[in-house]
């Protein structure tokens, strides 16, 4: 696994129950994944930018396609930081390799309610406990911010760059 | 001593668990007796799989369960070839079941004898819940997932907690399995049971149909849940010795093993008192605002009326339709009945099974005649595929899975969910109606 302590990105904000189809719409299944994208409303090219989803209750919420975590990693994606996220969605991240963490109860506070294209960064610390990573997530240029945590298990997957090197990494040991 | 109480949940977790792979952090890797795979979600995994020279792990490809129903058949170039990269892969793999356009896979996989009781089903579909009618923990994963679990043999995942629900009263007239879904929803909330297992008891007057559970254990997935497990019981004996043709007494042998401890402690439970229940909905475009039809104001138009999907569209379905069709020309005092004339009426079986079934009980005949297209069985405009996509400020009403804003068609479209009952209704009267306005 690649040692990732710090992530930076533009963040783009989500709210509460926002579902896969809202994310990416089923009709635009494809298995071509280079058309597989996403209009975050965000300035610049996608493959330029880094950006951390910030988004509320159960995001993510309804199919298992896999197609929706790749538009979003295409659209330049690298961690999710919301109150909750849908179960099979968070496993589809962190397999994309995207950082999926979900706010300690009570600590989303200030980062949950930031629209707009402000940026944020990820302070992780993989040591914490055995079943998970635990992560500060701020807007840049603030000292306070969300404490949130990822399942271990994810963590290692994301990690390794997504579902498919992790596999290879295994293989290896 | 102290005596550990169990859930049928975890009884089955236990029964899953693997020993040979070690926990990692709390995720503990369980090996499923059954793996669904569907056309497109395996389709995509394929690049992934060939390109690391990954293999199949032992015994796996016998589990393996694969079925073409999204893209069935293919309505453009870019599906047919997702459709050729799944029947390649599965070909080439000489995975022991490939069905091709003979249903939808979940109803194809209750239908199998190969989905057994008290074991772990993993699906490539978050719609593999449905499966939990049969007491199993059945469960939707992605792509990726699914390919790990190829390559290992096992899932990791982790142990979660458990609700119960217990189903009292009698089921009355007019009211569904999909009506108890949608009230479900609407008593938990969507997404609410995200990383729970509902378990649900089946203790009404005349005990809820497989078909209906079916469509109960389908909708669990909206609250959010992991899996929603009924427990077994003689309806669900009774099931599983007709469709395996075995006897009722080899099959309720391992039954009471599986049963969950009465002194177990659940993390919450409600009973659902189904007598008072009534024809219910949910208003686009997700499933914050269900509500009982009659509470819909407004005369809602609508311009399609769809009955079909993973949700419904299986033999009780046919059979709730063609009831409601006699009970409304029976009040009507007309012998022949017709759609109203500006509904788009899609019908679609959900097996071929069903579909024949359907035809020698005389259903088929009556729905054409009342003015319904019958598709072939296959997912169509549940998830915007084709057969019946809706344009733009359309309203449909549909007994499917979900109402997403643009799911099915046009992102200004709006889509009602509700019974196969209240979708006949609703078709006859050309608004979203309460059955019981014209059927009583």
């Amino acid at each position: 696994m690649k040692k990732v302590s710090k992530l930076t990105g533009i963040i783009k904000a989500y709210g509460d129950n926002v579902n896969t189809d809202v994310i990416h719409n089923p009709s635009k299944f494809t298995i071509s994944r280079e058309k597989l994208t996403v209009d975050l409303g965000l300035a610049g090219p996608p493959e330029n930018r880094r950006v951390i989803i910030i988004a509320g209750e159960n995001f993510g919420i309804g199919s298992s396609r896999y197609s929706t975590v790749l538009a979003l990693k295409n659209s330049g994606v690298v961690a999710v930081g919301a109150k909750s996220l849908s179960r099979i969605f968070k496993r589809n991240l962190a397999c994309a390799g995207i950082f999926a963490f979900e706010f300690v109860p009570g600590s989303g506070g200030e980062i949950a309610k930031i629209s707009g294209a402000r940026t944020a960064e990820i302070e992780f610390d993989a040591n914490v406990a055995a079943s998970h990573c635990a992560a500060i997530i701020r807007e840049c240029g603030k000292k306070t911010g969300a404490v949130c945590v990822m399942d271990r298990y994810l963590f290692e997957i994301a990690g390794s760059g997504g579902m498919v090197k992790y596999l290879e990494e295994s293989e290896e040991r | 001593m102290i005596t550990e109480y169990k859930s049928a949940y975890e009884k089955i977790f236990a029964l899953s668990a693997s020993e040979g792979a070690g926990r990692i952090g709390d995720y503990h890797p369980l090996r499923p007796s059954f793996i669904l795979g569907h056309d497109p979600l395996i389709a995509i995994l394929v690049e992934d799989f060939e390109r690391s020279g990954f293999g199949f792990s032992r015994g796996v490809r016998k589990k393996c369960f694969f079925v073409a129903d999204h893209f069935a058949p293919p309505s453009s170039g870019d599906r047919a070839n997702i459709l050729k990269r799944f029947l390649d892969f599965s070909y080439k793999s000489e995975i022991e079941d490939v069905m091709v356009f003979d249903g939808i896979c979940h109803q194809l996989m209750v239908e199998s004898p190969k989905a057994k009781p008290f074991s772990f089903i993993a699906g490539s579909d978050s719609h593999t819940v449905t499966a939990g009618a049969l007491c199993s923990l059945a469960a939707g994963y992605g792509s990726m997932d699914i390919l790990s679990l190829l390559v290992n043999g096992v899932l990791f995942e982790r142990k979660f907690p458990v609700a119960a629900i217990e189903f009292r009263g009698k089921i009355p007239r007019f009211v569904t399995g999909r009506d108890i879904g949608l009230e479900i929803i609407r008593l938990i909330g969507e997404g609410n049971a995200n990383n729970i297992i509902l378990e649900y008891s089946d203790d009404t007057a005349s005990r809820i149909h497989m078909d209906d559970r079916f469509a109960i254990s389908n909708a669990s997935i909206e609250c959010g849940a992991v899996s929603g497990i009924f427990r077994p019981d003689d309806i669900l004996a009774d099931y599983i010795s007709r469709r395996d043709g075995k006897p009722l007494r080899a099959v309720k042998k391992r039954f009471a093993d599986f049963e969950s401890d009465i002194k177990y402690s659940y993390d919450k439970s409600f009973v659902l008192d189904v007598s008072k229940l009534k024809p219910m909905a949910a208003l686009p475009h997700d499933f914050s605002d269900v509500r009982p039809v009659r509470d819909i104001r407004g005369g809602v138009r609508v311009d399609q009326v769809y009955i079909g999907s993973c949700a419904s569209g299986r033999t009780l379905d046919f059979e709730y339709m063609c009831r409601a069709l006699d009970d409304i020309a029976r009040k009507s005092r007309l012998g022949k009945i017709k759609k109203a004339r500006k509904v788009r009426l899609i019908v679609t079986p959900s097996s071929q099974k069903v579909f024949v079934e359907c035809i020698k009980l005389g259903y088929i005949e009556k729905l054409v005649e009342f003015g319904a297209v019958i598709t072939n069985p296959s997912c169509g405009p549940c998830g915007g595929i084709d057969k019946g996509i809706i344009g733009d400020r359309e309203v449909c009403l549909s007994t499917s899975t979900r109402n997403f804003c643009g799911r099915m068609g046009s992102k200004t479209s709006g889509i009602y969910i509700a019974s196969p009952v209240t979708a006949i209704a609703s078709a006859y009267t050309g608004e979203i109606t309460d059955p019981r306005e014209v059927m009583e």
